[in-house]
């Protein structure tokens, strides 16, 4: 714990500074799907017909919530790599970092599937107002769920380096990950539930 | 001075019982969020109650999982960058809010045809100073 003392002095520590700017593209991540959720909203709100309630009826609800509960413990086996490499336990980072992977991958397969269910419908984002909103919205996130992995992969390549006194790339990585299970979270129900 | 921050950042690493705790949390959340989608809350209730519930959930993700509630207490400004881009978001939905009002819900059924209804006109640019017109003259 030799890296405490080092951390308060009247500089602010590489991993504070890490953090901060992980924190500001979070913010920029926010309202970039915000722009989106804000369209879906308008346009749904504005939708007299059935467009964007038959589309809804039409996704599949136990797959995304399947999905839902992917990412969570997605988060949760992430945060334990956090946890790992403060404590110095590779082995365990190790673990937790390729089952937060493989819970990234089991996401993308599961949407694969949902995708290819609506594509053999013929309802690609063209269909209708509904289904551009979803893919956009969930095309986006996928995007981000795969950018996801691969930060993760190269932590994972670089775990033989983290100490409990340098730990910052998997930290800020596991930032950017729970983003990933926040916007999912704020998805699921509007365009599959309510 | 920095036996105090030891401490704190101690008791804050060596427990990973927040943790399990909050991914309990989580997956019945989403147990009660999918439950909620079956019943029958009237148009506004099950809205408002399955945003509630992601938004309860995402404060759990942020607070505990991403450490906000513990880094927050140290670095105030970390705070700040969370709270001014949820402030941005509403004021995009606010700022789009009377095109919502006007033109959405039943008030809706009473205007023209908009580009989303699929009409097949190409006269929809056209239409729409006509559309708002119409509008105030009710």
């Amino acid at each position: 714990m030799a890296h405490v003392a080092e951390a308060h002095t009247d500089h602010p520590s590489s991993l504070d500074i890490s953090k901060f700017g992980m924190w500001l593209f979070l913010a920029s991540e926010v309202m970039f799907f915000a722009g989106f959720i804000a369209a879906y909203i308008v346009l749904r709100t504005a939708d007299r017909g059935e467009v964007f309630s038959h589309g809804q009826h039409g996704l599949n609800k136990m797959l995304a919530a399947l999905n839902t509960a992917i990412l969570i413990f997605s988060s949760f086996t992430m945060v334990m790599a956090v946890h790992n490499s403060k404590q110095g336990n590779l082995a365990k980072l190790r673990q937790n970092l390729i089952l937060t992977i493989l819970c990234g991958f089991g996401f993308m397969v599961i949407k694969f599937i949902e995708y290819k269910a609506k594509f053999d419908l013929g309802h690609g984002p063209g269909f209708d107002l509904f289904y551009a909103t979803y893919f956009t919205l969930t095309g986006f996130h996928g995007l981000h769920v795969l950018a996801g992995m691969i930060a993760l992969g190269i932590v994972l390549a670089n775990a033989g380096k983290f100490t409990p006194q340098y730990n910052t790339p998997v930290e800020v990585t596991g930032l950017y990950w729970h983003l990933v299970d926040l916007v999912w979270i704020f998805l699921f129900p509007i365009l599959y539930l309510i | 001075m920095s036996e105090i921050a030891h401490g704190q950042e101690g008791a804050h690493e060596h427990s990973t019982k927040p943790y399990f705790v909050v991914f309990a949390a989580l997956i019945a959340l989403t147990f009660i969020t999918v439950g909620i989608s079956y019943l029958d809350l009237g148009y506004a209730g099950n809205k408002l109650l399955g945003v509630a519930v992601a938004i309860v959930k995402a404060s759990l993700v942020v607070l505990i999982f991403m450490h906000m509630k513990a880094d927050g207490k140290k670095d105030k400004y970390l705070v700040v960058a969370v709270v001014f881009p949820l402030c941005l978001f509403t004021l995009i939905v606010m700022s789009n809010f009377p095109d919502v009002v006007f033109r959405g819900g039943d008030n809706a059924r009473h205007f023209e045809p908009g580009p989303w209804d699929n009409v097949g006109h190409k006269t929809d640019a056209g239409a729409k100073p006509a559309d708002g017109h119409e509008g105030h003259g009710h």
